[in-house]
């Protein structure tokens, strides 16, 4: 388990259900205190866990939630911006809202959140930031051209990100997972994901552990060199 | 981090002035003395006659956000769309940029 520092504190969007909420009981059983945050309420009981209702893609409603966190926290060592939203249809039949709710939710939010939490990281002298993407960018899954770019669009700018923010000792890493078992597929029809299973070097579902291992590997302190990079899960490249 | 309750019949504008002094306080940590800003009005911060570099004037911006927070309660995000496309940058110097914030605050009290 990785260990910035005593008291570190960490923020996961996305955090009421899923890999989200499997990260935050992660790393609160790793000594972290965890904000999770989500446009819905959280069942998770845990003595240093605070949970946040927001709308991520709402720049004022972020502003605000970060200021209560510097006044709860006051600090944060760790953003992992998890929410994200799917939809999976053919590019002609995608309506226009369906990708702008995409790219709101996905890219947007990882923008607003990764802009505002820096903020926060810059007064403790540094921090990590880990995005998510996932293997559909660079299998250029068909069925996917919005969810994808949300994706793509993410990497890119956690690149960047990752260039701006190094002065501020602040890395910014990406984690892209293969199809794990959340809601996030549950439409997937059974035939299309066993086609996509087969692309992967290693043919299976990936777990929530396969994820952790990820985010533990950039969290580590020992990982301060490392910034910028992609790590997709099953052998995707 | 440590809010500071402002003092009843302090005007806006001291609040906000007091807040630029604050983060003006805890970016000289961090330079040169020789660069070191000056708590003035006509201090510069962009542009000709400005000691800061970009990344400088980045902590300062943030640090000022913050200092109203806790001077003000506020969570304000001072670089905006409008901050940019205005001809005369509201981050030219200390006085500009309290004008803007006590806009911005002003805008704020008027739609809550």
């Amino acid at each position: 388990m990785s260990e910035l520092r005593p008291h570190k504190v960490m923020l996961i969007s996305g955090a009421r259900k899923g890999i989200g909420k499997f990260l935050a009981e992660h790393y609160l059983t790793g000594g972290w205190h965890v904000v999770g945050c989500s446009r819905g309420s959280s069942d998770l009981q845990h003595d240093r866990y605070r949970h946040l209702q927001l709308d991520v893609t709402n720049e004022q409603e972020v502003v605000k939630m970060m200021g209560d966190v510097r006044k709860m926290e006051g600090r944060l060592d760790a953003l992992l911006n998890n929410a994200g939203i799917a939809s999976m249809n053919h590019f002609l039949l995608t309506p226009a809202s369906t990708a702008e709710n995409i790219m709101r939710t996905n890219y947007l939010g990882t923008f607003l959140l990764s802009r505002e939490g820096a903020k926060l990281m810059r007064g403790n002298g540094g921090g990590r930031i880990i995005n998510f993407s996932s293997i559909g960018v660079p299998l250029r899954l068909e069925g996917e051209a919005a969810y994808n770019a949300s994706k793509a669009a993410i990497a890119e700018l956690s690149q960047i990100l990752a260039r701006e923010l190094a002065p501020f000792s602040i890395t910014v890493n990406i984690v892209g997972p293969t199809p794990i078992e959340t809601d996030l597929i549950k439409n997937v029809p059974k035939n299309s994901l066993e086609r996509l299973l087969r692309r992967q070097a290693i043919p299976r579902l990936g777990s929530f552990a396969d994820v952790a291992n990820v985010t533990d590997f950039f969290l580590r302190p020992e990982s301060c060199f490392i910034t910028g990079q992609t790590i997709y899960l099953g052998g995707v490249c | 981090m440590q809010s500071k309750t402002p003092s009843p019949g302090v005007t806006m504008e001291k609040q906000i002035e007091n807040a630029i002094y604050s983060a003006i306080d805890q970016v000289n940590q961090h330079l040169p003395p020789a660069m070191a800003l000056s708590k003035s009005p006509s201090q510069p911060l962009m542009g000709n006659g400005s000691k800061l570099d970009s990344i400088a004037l980045v902590n300062l911006i943030v640090a000022v956000e913050q200092s109203l927070q806790d001077f003000l309660g506020v969570p304000l995000a001072l670089a905006d769309e409008r901050a940019f496309s205005m001809t005369r940058s509201p981050f030219r110097d200390v006085e500009s940029l309290g004008l803007y914030i006590q806009e911005l605050m002003n805008e704020r009290t008027s739609t809550t």
